[in-house]
């Protein structure tokens, strides 16, 4: 009796056991992809499966995903994982046998190592108004799709209750007025990082900006991992309960600042990088006609419209308009600083290792 | 009928056991014997299909079962420490192999636990048991499925000299009652003479002498064996003439005595009483005998030997063993 | 020979595996190091090695992991003790609870961290922040629940008579527990003290967050050379010193594991009462518990926050999709993907795992036998101890074409998370297999056991509660998984951690609050469900 009453049990446990596995299990719902057929269709027009790659900031709004495949009968697979960075490396790595068809998401701080390599095929897209000034030149494999500045944010209130003037320009952040004040991402470890140093190379030049870190840091800047971590961890504003009142961030950022009507923090537009993000037709795609197709409707209204909502970032056209809160709190600069993809990519090593030294020193 | 043709097994190269052949008859309790260390354990567990034959054959009623895992020989094999299975209970370990061969039997394994004496055992946790009932529980859950061998690892050792004395004549008992066929291996003459019919006495892998119990007792092959099947001494050359001689024995190279082949009284020997200790049955002597040097011998209860005196000695011819 | 065939035959499945899914992605990616141009070229590689750069991030690595692993062993003994051998109040919780650090993102525990450490935070006085002192604190922090759970569950399954026939010869506690217990414990110490030192090594998050810029490692000097200096050369270089040194260490584990007489009883005994000199052991506790709850505390508190008042609107936020769509799905569907996708993790690792420990712990007959499970035992720990970059990098170039056209297949993420938690569940379960007394096993065979039902009948009722406990560490590894996750997942199905990276990516109080609430909901479903496994009890094994 025992016996056969405790198999029961075991047998019972066993099954729901199994049911619970193989309920949960992500293999059931998994439909096996149809086999693509990346062709053009009678009248010209592409069709079949396109895989845009991307990093895991990409995001648009489902309705105008859908939208693009019933207008173009493609079917638009998102492959996204990583920064910037990590796309670079991950389209320069597949360059022989690329992982889809198309990407979006190299910035003007990689875009000449994946462009050496030839990642990017040829492909001359129909530029919307405005969107000249951000092309690169002579260069018809990459184009422009937004473009965003990495600039020092403050918090205003903060300033207003302590009564001292806000800091201006990269040189007032060494100041002694605002000492321990001020935190930002490393330039090793954040893309945000990455373009301040930049900033500070185009401001005092190949050889002036070690010396201004130095100054910086001696001013008691603190250099943290990520944007995160300097925005949530360390700034008065971010809501993680931070102490310091100037961090590097977006010109963007004051528009998720809003309270009251106002924004309770500014962008500093006298220390603005530009950071423009391009989308280009992959070499040896086995859909280009959709490949094509992607780079015009990441350029279209509908998409550009969207890019500040779902991507936090400006769109490289004139032609439609930003949301209120945008249009009201986030300014864009209009002289940010620049330096040649071809420089950094030539550099990047050599000032990255400096930099090192300069803030472990 | 097992039988063993030029059996050798060797660990990682080192032979452990060589050149053994051994025939063991339905029925019959083989137990072979042997100091520790002597390959015996290494030749159950070849048997059982534990180790791996580096050479030599094993059959069992003709067939081989060399090529035969473990589980499939239809043996059994019990170790020295039971290694009951602790999360079970009695009954369910002694009616594991009925389970596994699907016929459980609630009344097999009753009558398995009244032939080993634990009526009433069934629902005890093994922790519970003293070694005594471990072992009979072990003894039960081997004897289980009737197999065609059953193989003993010094099954009583690990146990206390009186439990060991009852459990050794229990064991013979019920393997007699049962029609078991069984091979023992023991370090322990007195278990081997219980309950076996056959000896085979292992020494350095090797097998040394084999054969009915009695021939073996009677007739060592050499000086070692008789040491180790429990004789005291082994006289050689004249003091062994002249012992043969008291005996009314044929004259042999030497002889083996065990503890109590001399017995004081009267008789052809003579000596001196060295020391003298009283046991429940008996008088145990050292005494020096002319010619023959320090020896053991017994005397009855009650006689008087005091250390220092003389005494004279004869021969018990069935306690002494000639080793040609 | 025949024993030979047949564990290879059984360790042909994970073998295979682990071959697909690591050996060839690594050797890949370090082999595009080595040929520079179409030529090999060791000396480039080894050049890389002298840079004083490298040497001193080498050196940071291995001292920052010793000093965790050191403090976690120490920290986690006392709560192993107290936690599995005492009748505690609550404790099953309590160890539910200790895995929830496992799963959550290192960011986010970062950030708590720091509001803690931090200039303005309630230990800012320490003045820790951004020190090595805060990265060890931050590893301890993470991997102490290793300790506490493959020590603890050896120790339950500890054979207590050893020790009071210790105490009748007139040892006292500490002498019993010196001379009689720590060597008894010493396999799975070691076996703890080995993973925990892999994680340490190749933790990428907790480094970076916080030990800010200034303190980099092997692990995170790989990914900037990959993906932002694209110096492949130096990054498998990199690759090659951790397999070098993750290879030495496991070797020295494996001598430092080996004990010939590492008894496990049959019958556990209960857990028993808390006595008065069990007190510096329950202080020990309450320090450790009280230090890993401060973070998860402050997150909490965090998470229950909007607009300086108290409010459970970021809980409310996570069935939407975020502010301004900033997730493709809510959170909760996000969850329902995490916890998919960790049952799948769980029965590979489990099945895996199990397969390997057999496979290692079986007693080996003969010299060759004995290195075949040796070298086996160590492969399999690998996956631990190499950079999650290189292998995710690795996927991309060696998985591309037929028949391994795998790098956009679903079954990546599970298997990827498989693959980080297999050594967590093999170094739980064999040093309980490894305790077992081969006779057992040859008793079943003689009654007439197939090789696989007398496992069954010996091995499954010891080890059924560390499979258990690996089971959870399993699942949260899994639930928890950032790195190789993000790599691999697919977009219309994200895991929890990555959709709140995603949060995190992005400015506005609402996503920091809604991020601290869904890593909150993922401590939670992680505790809740590590609970329920291991309050599963199978009648006929469980109960005695």
């Amino acid at each position: 009796m025992k016996t056969v009453r405790a198999r029961a049990l075991t047998s019972t446990a066993t099954a729901a056991l199994l049911l619970a596995v193989t309920g949960c299990s992500t293999m059931g719902g998994e439909s096996a992809s149809e086999p693509s057929s990346p062709s053009t269709s009678a009248d010209g027009e592409p069709t079949g499966k396109v895989v845009l790659v991307t990093h895991s900031s990409f995001s648009l709004p489902k309705g105008l995903v859908r939208d693009f495949e019933s207008e173009t009968g493609l079917d638009l697979e998102t492959r996204s994982a990583g920064d910037g960075g990590t796309l670079t490396a991950k389209l320069s790595l597949t360059k022989d046998d690329p992982t889809g068809d198309v990407a979006f998401g190299v910035d003007n701080t990689f875009a000449s190592r994946p462009l050496d390599e030839g990642v990017f095929a040829s492909y001359a897209a129909e530029l919307p108004d405005g969107a000249e000034q951000y092309a690169l030149e002579g260069e018809d494999r990459l184009t422009p799709v937004d473009v965003g500045h990495v600039c020092v944010n403050v918090d205003t209130t903060w300033f207003e209750r302590e009564g001292i003037e806000p800091p201006q320009t990269l040189d007032d952040l060494a100041a002694p007025t605002y000492e321990g004040l001020f935190v930002t991402s490393g330039a090793s470890t954040s893309s945000p990082g990455m373009a301040f140093l930049l900033s500070t190379i185009a401001e005092y030049g190949e050889d002036g900006w070690q010396d201004y870190w130095a100054d910086l840091l001696a001013n008691g800047a603190k250099v943290v991992d990520g944007w995160e971590d300097a925005y949530y961890g360390d700034f008065t504003q971010g809501g993680g309960g931070g102490e310091r009142p100037i961090v590097l961030s977006y010109d963007s950022s004051p528009a998720f600042t809003v309270k009251g009507g106002r924004s309770t923090t500014a962008a500093l537009l006298d220390t603005c990088f530009r950071q423009v993000e391009y989308a280009g037709v992959l070499e040896g795609a086995a859909n280009p006609a959709g490949a094509e197709a992607v780079v015009d409707w990441l350029l279209s209204d509908e998409v550009q419209a969207a890019l500040p909502t779902s991507m936090y970032v400006f769109p490289v056209s004139d032609a439609v308009e930003v949301p209120e809160d945008w249009a009201r709190h986030a300014e864009q600069p209009a002289d940010p600083y620049e330096v040649d993809p071809g420089e950094i990519a030539a550099n990047r090593e050599q000032w990255l290792t400096e930099w090192t030294d300069v803030i472990s020193r | 009928m097992l039988s063993l043709t030029d059996v050798s097994v060797s660990y990682d190269g080192v032979p452990a056991v060589r050149h053994v052949d051994l025939d063991l008859p339905d029925g019959q309790v083989l137990a072979v014997l042997g100091p520790s260390g002597c390959g015996k354990s290494t030749l159950l567990r070849s048997v059982a299909g534990l180790e791996p034959l580096a050479g030599g054959r094993i059959a069992f009623d003709g067939e081989p079962v060399d090529h035969l895992p473990t589980h499939k020989r239809g043996f059994a094999l019990m170790f020295q420490d039971g290694q009951l299975f602790g999360h079970l209970t009695v009954a369910r370990n002694v009616g594991y192999a009925l389970r596994l061969r699907r016929r459980p039997s609630a009344d097999r394994v009753r009558e398995l636990l009244a032939l080993v004496g634990l009526e009433g055992y069934d629902d005890r946790l093994p922790a519970t048991l003293s070694g005594g009932e471990r072992q009979r529980v072990a003894l039960a859950r081997a004897l289980a499925v009737e197999p065609r061998l059953l193989l003993l690892d010094e099954p009583l050792s690990a146990l206390d000299a009186s439990l060991r004395e009852r459990l050794a004549l229990d064991l013979r008992e019920i393997l007699r009652a049962a029609g078991t066929t069984a091979l023992m291996v023991t370090h322990d003459h007195e278990e081997a003479f219980t309950v076996a019919d056959r000896l085979a006495v292992m020494r350095a892998g090797e097998v040394v002498q084999a054969g009915p119990i009695g021939e073996v007792w009677a007739a060592p092959v050499d000086e070692p064996t008789a040491l180790f099947l429990g004789y005291a001494r082994v006289l050689a050359g004249v003091p062994a003439q002249r012992l043969l001689a008291a005996a009314g024995l044929p004259p042999a190279s030497s002889v083996a005595l065990r503890r109590s082949a001399l017995v004081a009284g009267d008789g052809p020997l003579a000596g001196t009483v060295v020391s003298a200790r009283a046991t429940p049955e008996t008088l145990r002597l050292v005494v020096a005998v002319e010619g023959l040097g320090e020896l053991d011998a017994v005397a009855p209860l009650g006689s008087h030997a005091a250390p220092g005196e003389p005494v004279r000695l004869h021969v018990d011819p069935t306690r002494v063993a000639t080793i040609t | 020979m025949r024993r030979l065939v047949a564990l290879a035959a059984l360790a042909l499945g994970p073998v295979l595996l682990l071959g697909v899914f690591f050996v060839l992605p690594v050797s890949g990616m370090v082999s595009r190091g080595f040929w520079v141009d179409g030529r090999l070229d060791v000396g480039g590689v080894l050049d890389v090695l002298t840079r004083p750069r490298v040497l001193r991030v080498a050196w940071f690595t291995v001292w920052s992991s010793t000093v965790a692993t050191v403090v976690a062993v120490l920290l986690g003994m006392p709560a192993a003790h107290a936690l599995h051998r005492l009748a505690l109040p609550g404790r099953r919780v309590v160890r539910a609870a200790l895995l929830v650090p496992f799963v959550l993102p290192t960011v986010v525990v970062g950030v708590a961290f720091r509001q803690l450490l931090g200039e303005s935070g309630p230990l800012g006085f320490l003045g820790l922040d951004g020190t090595p002192v805060a990265i060890v604190a931050g590893l301890v922090f993470f991997n102490v629940a290793v300790v506490i759970r493959a020590v603890g569950a050896a120790w339950e399954s500890l054979d207590p008579r050893p020790g009071e026939a210790a105490a009748a010869l007139g040892a006292a506690p500490w002498q019993v527990f010196l001379t009689v217990t720590l060597p008894a414990l010493r396999p799975a110490i070691v076996s703890a003290a080995s993973v925990v030192f892999l994680f340490c090594a190749t933790a990428f998050g907790v480094v970076l967050t916080l030990g800010g810029v200034r303190h980099a490692t092997v692990e995170t000097e790989i990914y900037l050379l990959t993906t932002t200096l694209f110096d492949l050369r130096a990054a498998a270089a990199l690759s090659l010193v951790q397999l070098v040194v993750v290879v030495v260490l496991l070797v020295v584990a494996a001598r430092l594991r080996a004990t010939p007489d590492a008894s496990t009883a049959r019958t556990a005994p209960r857990p028993r009462r808390p006595r008065r000199r069990d007190v510096p052991v329950l202080l020990a506790t309450t320090l450790l518990l009280g230090l890993v709850a401060l973070p998860i505390v402050t997150l909490v508190a965090g998470s229950l926050h909007v607009d300086g008042a108290w409010s459970l609107e970021n809980y409310r936020r996570l069935t939407t999709p975020g502010e301004d769509q900033a997730l493709l799905v809510p959170v909760t569907t996000a969850l329902v993907t995490s916890l998919r996708t960790a049952v799948d993790a769980t029965w590979m690792a489990l099945l895996m795992g199990l397969a390997v420990a057999l496979l290692v712990t079986r007693r080996s007959r003969t010299r060759a036998e004995r290195r075949v499970r040796g070298a086996l035992d160590l492969f399999f720990m690998l996956p631990l101890g190499v950079s999650a970059v290189t292998i995710g990098f690795g996927f991309l170039i060696s998985l591309d074409r037929p028949p391994l056209d795998l790098r956009d297949s679903p079954m990546l993420v599970p298997i990827a998370q498989a693959l980080v938690a297999l050594p967590l569940v093999v170094r739980t379960i064999a040093p309980v297999l490894g305790g077992i007394d081969d006779k057992q096993r040859q008793a079943a065979a003689s009654l007439g056991a197939s090789p696989w039902r007398a496992s069954l009948t010996v091995d499954l009722p010891v080890v059924w509660k560390p499979l258990l406990a690996a089971s959870g560490f399993a699942f949260a590894a899994s639930l928890g998984e950032f790195g190789a996750t993000a790599f691999l997942a697919r977009d219309e199905r994200p895991t929890v951690p990555v959709v709140i990276f995603r949060l995190l990516g992005h400015p506005g109080e609402h996503n920091y609050g809604m991020a601290l609430a869904a890593s909150v909901v993922l401590a939670v479903a992680t505790a809740v469900v590590v609970l329920a496994v291991e309050r599963l009890r199978v009648p006929s094994l469980g109960a005695v």
